[in-house]
């Protein structure tokens, strides 16, 4: 009797120390089960985890019971907004600038060490990575990841690019909060990006730089030279433009055939 | 144009994940520091922080203690510049509203297990409102506050064993009345 008394008391000593965690349900099955199993007969240690799951309970509704102002929250989303719109155009053109250089470079230095033995695939992913890596691209695609099946798509829509340019991915970009979408096109000059980033309303391209006019479309062209960065508003989107077309005009060509395409693809498989 | 597929503007996948926490980050700050219009700045700040590095967010992880660990991160540089807040009191507490424990019957006021809890150190109680307040995992509060599972776990059982003990004092007060 005094044997089996211990025993009781043990288990219950031990019940008891782990009754919290088991609250929280941070123990094992087993164990989970040999404390219930225990429950079912031990109404002293029922009493004590019903009592502890009361004062969670008082805990949590006196503590729940206190709200945040709601001109806090309108703060916060203001705070946001204000960032996003804090963004400086040069930022973004700094890290587009930076893409296509290392692009470039990375494109000579293939040419240069005779590099191009590799397989078209191997390249194509080269430029891909470094065209990619640049922008912190996020969400790198796995096959049946939304993105690539957007990919599909648009390649699907897309058809014959002109100058034998071909999309070589699409990626989720972000630049210190800012979202973009990010197509690079590679052709026989070398490579094009499209940056698109949502835009609000309110938003207006950049004041500074010439404008030129594309089929009606106006076109700010934001750094001009072997590297060309541009800029254009749609009623949705910004779009930027980097493209190593070794000269204004040769971009702003290749824009010209590879940007309207893009668009009426996105609106196709929209 | 269309939005492409698979891609929800950044600002919006913010305020939709992030935005509904504002009431559990404004209540451990408001517990932490006692000032309503400290305890707001604090959110606020922490809604700065971690919409600048929201692209170091883990879609599919817990997104309130990630705000939770930037909260920490805010408040206790904010402590280390200024100490005074400490000592304002306590001015938030709403109107008095009766708390019934369900099976003692036994009331026990709203601001006495509040201040029961604000008279628990602050660091055992950080880890007893995440864990029992706001449920997060042992694993996420020593992830959270960068302190070991075991700190956790030991912190817990003491803030727990403390407030039981007043708890349960209080409604022996109560029933003695």
């Amino acid at each position: 009797m005094h044997k089996i008394r211990k025993l009781e008391t043990v288990e219950c000593t031990q019940v008891k120390r782990l009754l919290d965690d088991f609250l929280s349900d941070e123990l094992s099955i087993e164990t989970n089960r040999q404390i219930l199993a225990h429950l079912e007969f031990c109404p002293d240690c029922s009493e004590e985890r019903r009592q502890r799951a009361d004062i969670r309970v008082t805990l949590k509704n006196a503590w729940e019971s206190v709200s945040a102002p709601t001109e806090l929250q309108q703060r916060i989303e203001a705070e946001t907004r204000t960032k996003r719109n804090s963004l400086s155009i040069p930022f973004r053109v700094a890290a587009a600038l930076l893409i296509t250089v290392l692009s470039v470079v990375t494109y000579f230095s293939l040419i240069e060490n005779d590099l191009f033995h590799l397989t078209e695939v191997q390249v194509v992913d080269h430029y891909r990575q470094i065209a990619f890596d640049h922008l912190r691209c996020t969400g790198r695609p796995t096959d049946d990841s939304p993105l690539a099946l957007h990919q599909k798509e648009i390649e699907a829509q897309l058809g014959q690019l002109p100058g034998a340019y071909s999309l070589v991915g699409i990626m989720d970009c972000n630049v210190e909060g800012a979202s973009f979408v990010h197509y690079v096109f590679r052709g026989d000059s070398g490579l094009l990006s499209l940056m698109l980033e949502a835009r609000d309303e309110n938003q207006l391209l950049p004041t500074k730089g010439a404008t030129v006019n594309l089929s009606g479309t106006e076109i700010r062209m934001i750094h001009e030279g072997p590297l060309v960065v541009a800029s254009l508003a749609t009623p949705g989107y910004f779009v930027y433009i980097v493209g190593d077309g070794f000269d204004s005009e040769g971009t702003i060509e290749l824009t010209r055939q590879l940007l309207f395409p893009v668009r009426e693809a996105l609106i196709a498989s929209s | 144009m269309a939005i492409p597929v698979g891609h929800e503007p950044e600002r919006d996948r913010f305020l939709r994940e992030a935005l509904p926490h504002t009431d559990v980050l404004y209540r451990m700050a408001l517990r932490t520091c006692r000032d309503s219009h400290l305890a707001q700045d604090l959110v606020q700040e922490t809604y700065k922080e971690a919409w600048k590095s929201f692209k170091n967010y883990q879609p599919g992880t817990n997104c309130k203690a990630w705000l939770f660990k930037i909260l920490m991160r805010v408040t206790q540089h904010h402590s280390r510049q200024n100490q005074r807040y400490l000592s304002v009191q306590l001015e938030d507490v709403p109107e008095r509203r009766l708390f019934v424990v369900s099976n003692a019957q036994e009331r026990i006021e709203r601001e006495e297990i509040l201040e029961m809890v604000n008279r628990i150190p602050q660091n055992y109680r950080i880890v007893l409102v995440m864990a029992d307040v706001e449920s997060l995992s042992y694993k996420e509060i020593a992830e959270t506050l960068e302190i070991p599972i075991g700190t956790v776990m030991s912190r817990l059982n003491r803030a727990r064993g403390l407030l039981r003990e007043r708890f349960l004092g209080q409604l022996g007060n109560t029933q003695t009345a």
